[in-house]
Formats: C-alpha cells, structure tokens, sequence
C-alpha cells in the first residue's frame, strides 16, 4: 500500500514536470530567416530586412509556384530592437539559426560593423558560418530582388559565394573571418560587394544580383572598394587564388589575347628587418594552363613562346598585387594580415611595432617575387588555322 | 565510517578526469589567464609538474593517515581548529557546487534553450546529484567508468573533424612573453584543479594503496592531454583574441564544424558529452560536501543528510551569485587562484607540519 502511494506520487509529480520543454517550436509556428539586410536609416535608427522562407512555396513539386520568400523591414533603436520589432509585422516568430547570408548596406558598413555584429554572435541563434556581403546601395533593395534559377535569394548567394571561387575576382568571406579580424590588433577585414545589375527590355526593367568588387575595411569602417584586379591581387597575397583566368596579350600578336587558367597558386610571406625597417618579401608561385589563344596566327606552343608567355603572366600577377598593394597602404588598412606575420617573426620588438602599426604598415617596403609556370595546352596544340 | 564502498585506482582517476575537464569543456577559463595569448597549451602541459608538486601535502598525509579523508585527520592533527579546518572544507566543497552549479544553469540557458528559467535546471541537477550520491561513490565511479570512455572518444571525434579547417599558424610565436607568463599559466591551470581535494577525499576508499601514485599521475596526465586537445580547435580556428572574447569558446569551436555542408550543427553530440560530464561534476562534488559534512559530525551514516544537503544548495545557489558578471569575477584567476590554492595548499601544509611537529599519523614518512 505505502509502495503504491508513493507510486502514484512519483507519477503525480511526473505531470508537472513532463508538461512539455520550454523551446518546443513547430515548425509553422517559426518564420525561418534565409538572409539578414542590415542597414542605418538617415536618423541614426538600425533598419533590418528579413529574407522569409514560406515552406509551402518551395516544396519541389510546386512547378509553376510564386516566390518561396517573401521579404520584411523593420527599425529600431538597435539591432536586437528592430529585430522584436519585426514581430509586430510577421505573424510568427523569427527564426534565425537557419540564415545564412548578411548584407549589410553601403552606409552602414561606412558607419562601422562592429555595433551591427555584436548582436549576432551575442545571441544563440545565428552562426558564425554565415557568408557576409556588402551591398553598394541599400541592403533592403539587395533583398528584394529576385533570382532567375533559386526561389530563395540567400540559396542563390551562398552558391555565389562558393563557385565565385572560380575567378578569385571575389573572397569568399564568413562571418567568423570578419570577427577574427576585428579581433585582431592589426588585421583589417575585407567584404566581397554586391550589386543589383540593371538589364532594361523595352519597358520591363530586369533585376539581377551580381557580385562585384570587394569593400575594404579600416577597423571596422569602409574605406573603399577593390575592383576585380585588386581583388585578385589581395588574394594572390593570401595564398587564397585557387583558380581564374589571366588574360595576357599574345607574344607575336600583341592585339590578340591569350587566356591562362590558374591551377595552383601559393604565397610566402617573409618579414625582415633592414637597418631597423620593416621589408616584406613576398614569393608567389603559380602555375597555369593555357587554356585558349584568341590570335589565330601563331603557334604559341613552342618552347620560347611559352616562356615569353610565362614572363607575361608573372608581370600580370606582378601588377595585380601592385595594385593591390598600393591601394591598401594608401588606405592604411592591413588587409594582408602583415601584422601578424610581424608578430609572428619579431615577438621581441612587436609590443613596441604595434603600438605605431598604422604608421609602419603605410611604411613597410614589400618585395613580390612571382614564380609563374605553363604546364598544359589542353586538347589542341595549335590553332587550326596554322598550316604545318 | 559512513562510507563503506570501495573504488579502484581506475575508476578513481576517470572520475577525476571527467570532473576537472568539464569546466574547461564549457568556460575554458585559460584563455584570460596570463599568458593570455596563444602560448596556453603549454601552460597546459606545464600544469602536470605544478600539479605533481601542489598534490604533495595531500599525499604525504594520506601516508601518515591512509585510512582517514582529509576532513577526518584534520581533526585528529589539530582538535579544534582542525574541526574549523574541516567545516572551511565542507563550505569549499559546497560552494564548488554551487559555483558548478550557476556555470552550467547559465551556459545552457544562454546557448541553447533561453527561454527556460534556470531555476529548472539547478533543480533537475540537483535531484541527480542526490540520486547518485546517495547510491553512494561506488556508483558515481561506475558511472564515470562507463560515461568517461564516451566523453573522450567523442572529443578527439571533435578535433579530428576539426583538423582541416585549423590554422596552425594561429598558435605561433610560441613562448611569446618567455617562459615565466607561461608558467604562471601552468600554476593558475593547476591552482584551478580542486579535484586534488577530491583525490584526498576518496583516496582512504581505494582498494589498492599501491596504485596512489599512479592515480595522481595518470589522472594529471591525461587530463593535461585532454586540455591540449580542446584548447589547440579554439586556438586555431578562432585566434587568442577572438576566442578571448567568447563566454563558451569550445562549444562555439564545435558550431563551426562543417564537411561538405552535410557533417554540420553537431552540437548536439557536444551537448550530450558535456550533460553526462557536468552531471557526474555535480554529483561528485555534491558527494564530497556531505560526506565532508558527516565526518565533521561524526555521524553513522551520510545518506539522510544527502537530500537536506541537495535542496539548501537550491536557493543558496541562486542567492550566492547575482549574476553571470559576479560569478566571472570570482572564478577569474586573481581571486580563485589564492581561494583554492588555501585549501589545496596551505591548510594541508599546515596540517603536515604540525602532524611532523607532534610526530602522530600510523607511519612516519
């Protein structure tokens, strides 16, 4: 009897607790967020707009189907205000561990970022795996465009973001690289830009996204952008070209392009120490393909013409990181991360470096070295035109 | 004696290696500690000569008391001050609880299920704790025999899937600020590892006195070693400065894991190995308060005080520590470091000296 009491108290106690969790979320009762747009409106208030996924919308056999999405602005005073906020205009609750792509717009990546991250690494929800972007006007109107092949912008931009590896004319940059330079004492983070690209058909006005330019950062405020050259001169210096094509001008045919593909590249940064000057060497090594030539006249596989085309290469490569570097030390944003090389060869005199690291980095004599190789020709060994 | 159980040398040293590598599972408190920059895994390797070295005094007791924990020769050494010496252990242990106890409410509050009050956690925490330390340390060791196994294995899983995206650059210069700040760091590391005192509690438990050596060696090894393989993900996928400014940096390191954009949000697996860490942290700690407590009372018989013991931790628990701020401070190297080091260090020291002084204890060392 008393074993059965306390039975039946065990289970009485059992209710309260098994009433179900706290967080239990359905999944029609959870706006999922696909892509984050952050923006600063005029009088200082944060602007935030939603890429909604409407899960009915996408299904795959939904074959003529409108939007899988549907986009949401809302303010407030700070980021995590205008994000409650926006629950005054979704009719669930925003869901945002699922998102995957940040724009943030011109002007407030020009205000500074820091204030607009914060938020999301505080919170549990977003990840640090999340691509970012830079829009050149607004994040809103970024968000409301539409996408030819995806229902959902953010799938199409983060499939951007990966095959743009292609032409390493844009880095691919999550939020986590973004921290970790803010973090840095030294380090300035980089952001590939987007754009809205404008195709006019009679009177109908398409819209599309293009990834264009790569907005660079001082701390954590735009300074200016990379075009593609300079990009891709930033990212020979990382080590990070994993493939593209180099147009160079054809030897014997100077008005007719030949165009490369990259298939390796590395770099080697090496600080030194020249009479109390900082100097970097840079040793860059590539290797290519030739992957067409555009004059039909010359044979370019042949021993000199491939080396003439070799020394055309490096010189491109040579004034990408030129440009590149220019740029940077112009703008006094170490985007290379040359600081902590530094920190990493001369532990000893990086206390007192760092203190003044702004006006060293604009000082620092960097030396490139490209190491350019030809391998391949593909199928073909010459032209067709040229009669043996 | 209260406690009648009797353990081996190997579950001992798994339930001490679960017990101290939890808190670095969750907090990894290192980081801020000097050195403070990337040089902590080798704070980490030197804390196991440092930790050797702070276990002597508790060692060289245990020899002259073998048969006695630390609450009950203290008593025996020193009469009344060493029933004071004996009271400040038991507050030590149940404030080790409690602080346990707010870390873990707060981290699974603040990194997974923020909506749910905290207070149901200390709660359920507790009632576990009770549970296994009323079933006494024979069974809070089997369950470290079964649970440890699992928790190493899936973090080496961790850092192994890690390894691809790791930037070992991120770990040089090494020895940056000399070897002095890395030593510091090995001292704060090993001032942290209060399990000392838990050895000292259950080493009168042990079936085979041969192996008392091996279980301050093997337990300081391995927990070293595993230190290394959870600060070395941190270190590198994040950099010293980021990860500095992170509340919870290896279960943010484990959010990072993605293969082939299948092998993602494993966090889970990290949630399971820490729930079983934390609840065997717990209820080892909840152990040692109240069987520290029975033998400064002398009772016959620890198990009626178990539930008293567990539902006083509640409120104190949530009144002792305002906030997740406070809680930081106090467990931040400049405070902690002295607060443990009195118990692990200096009251034992001063137990040996006067146990040498009137010459008591079964053997002379």
């Amino acid at each position: 009897m008393k074993k059965l009491i306390a039975l039946l108290m065990i289970l009485f106690l059992l209710q309260t607790m098994l009433t179900g969790c706290w967080n239990r979320r359905e999944l029609k009762t959870l706006a999922i967020v696909e892509m984050l747009g952050l923006d600063r409106t005029e009088d200082g208030q944060i602007s935030l707009t939603f890429e909604i996924l409407k899960p009915a919308e996408v299904k795959a056999d939904n074959g003529g189907g409108g939007k899988g999405t549907w986009t949401l602005t809302s303010q407030g005073e700070t980021v995590f205000d205008a994000f409650r906020n926006a629950t005054l205009q979704a009719s669930r609750k925003l869901f945002i561990s699922q998102n995957k792509i940040i724009v943030i717009g011109q002007e407030a990546a020009k205000a500074g970022i820091t204030p607009l991250l914060d938020f999301l690494s505080r919170d549990h929800e977003p990840r640090l795996l999340t691509h970012m972007f830079i829009a050149k006007g607004t994040a809103k109107d970024t968000l409301e465009v539409e996408h030819g092949q995806e229902k959902i912008l953010a799938t199409a931009l983060e499939n951007l973001a990966k095959v743009a590896a292609a032409t390493s004319k844009i880095p691919r940059i999550q939020t986590l690289d973004v921290m970790k330079d803010l973090a840095s004492k030294t380090s300035d983070p980089f952001i590939p830009g987007i754009d809205i690209f404008q195709n006019k058909e009679g009177e109908k006005v398409n819209k599309t996204i293009i990834l264009s330019n790569t907005a660079i950062f001082k701390k954590d405020k735009l300074v200016g952008w990379f075009d593609k050259k300079e990009t891709r001169g930033l990212l020979w210096i990382l080590g990070e070209v994993k493939s593209g094509i180099i147009v160079v001008k054809s030897p014997q045919e100077e008005t007719k392009n030949v165009g490369i593909e990259i298939i390796k590249a590395s770099s080697k940064i090496k600080p030194e120490m020249i009479d109390g000057n900082l100097v970097i060497t840079m040793e860059i090594k590539e290797d290519g393909n030739l992957g067409e030539q555009m004059s039909e006249g010359v044979d370019l596989t042949k021993p000199d013409a491939f080396e003439e085309l070799e020394k055309r290469q490096a010189a491109v490569i040579q004034s990408e990181i030129n440009a590149a570097l220019t740029k940077a030390q112009d703008w006094d944003a170490d985007i290379f991360k040359f600081g902590e090389e530094v920190h990493r060869k001369f532990p000893g005199e990086w206390p007192e470096l760092k203190e003044n690291w702004d006006r060293e980095f604009k000082n620092i004599e960097v030396k490139v070295e490209v190491e350019a190789k030809l391998r391949n020709t593909g199928l073909v060994t010459r032209p067709v035109t040229i009669q043996q | 004696m209260p406690e009648k159980g009797k353990i081996t040398y190997k579950q001992l040293i798994l339930l001490v290696f679960t017990s101290r590598i939890i808190v670095t599972l969750t907090n990894m408190p290192g980081l801020t500690d000097p050195p403070a920059n990337q040089d902590l895994w080798l704070s980490e390797l030197f804390g196991l000569p440092i930790m050797l070295l702070l276990s002597v005094p508790v060692y060289l007791l245990w020899m002259r008391y073998p048969n006695q924990t630390i609450i009950q020769y203290s008593q025996v050494i020193a009469g009344k001050v060493g029933k004071l010496f004996g009271a400040l252990y038991v507050w030590f242990f149940m404030h080790l609880t409690m602080i346990t106890l707010y870390q873990y409410s707060a981290f699974i509050t603040t990194a997974v299920m923020p909506e749910t009050p905290s207070l149901f956690f200390i709660i359920t925490m507790v009632l576990f704790g009770v549970y296994a330390a009323r079933n006494g340390i024979e069974v809070i060791c089997r369950l470290s025999e079964l649970l440890t196994p699992i928790i190493m294995a899936s973090i080496i899983i961790i850092a192994l899937l890690l390894i691809k995206d790791m930037d070992l650059k991120a770990l040089t210069p090494v020895l940056e600020k000399g070897v002095g700040p890395v030593l510091q760091g090995g001292f704060t590391i090993s001032a942290r590892t209060t399990e000392i005192l838990g050895i000292a509690m259950l080493l009168p438990y042990l079936n085979d006195t041969q192996k008392v050596k091996r279980v301050f060696l093997l337990s300081y090894t391995l927990m070293l070693i595993f230190f290394v393989i959870i600060t070395i993900p941190v270190l590198t996928m994040f950099g010293v400065e980021l990860a500095k400014t992170m509340a919870f940096p290896f279960f943010d390191t484990v959010k990072l894991i993605d293969i082939g954009d299948f092998l993602e949000r494993i966090e889970a697996v990290y949630m399971g190995i820490w729930l079983l860490g934390g609840l065997i942290n717990i209820s080892f700690s909840l152990y040692l308060s109240v069987l520290g407590l029975s033998h400064l009372l002398n009772l016959k018989d620890y198990k009626p005080i178990v539930l008293p013991v567990g539902i006083l931790l509640i409120p104190l628990t949530t009144l002792s520590f305002e906030s997740i701020v406070g809680l930081r401070k106090f467990t931040s190297y400049k405070i902690s470091t002295p607060y443990s080091l009195l118990f692990i260090l200096i009251i034992p020291s001063i137990l040996l000296v006067i146990s040498m002084i009137r010459k008591k204890g079964a053997r002379q060392a």
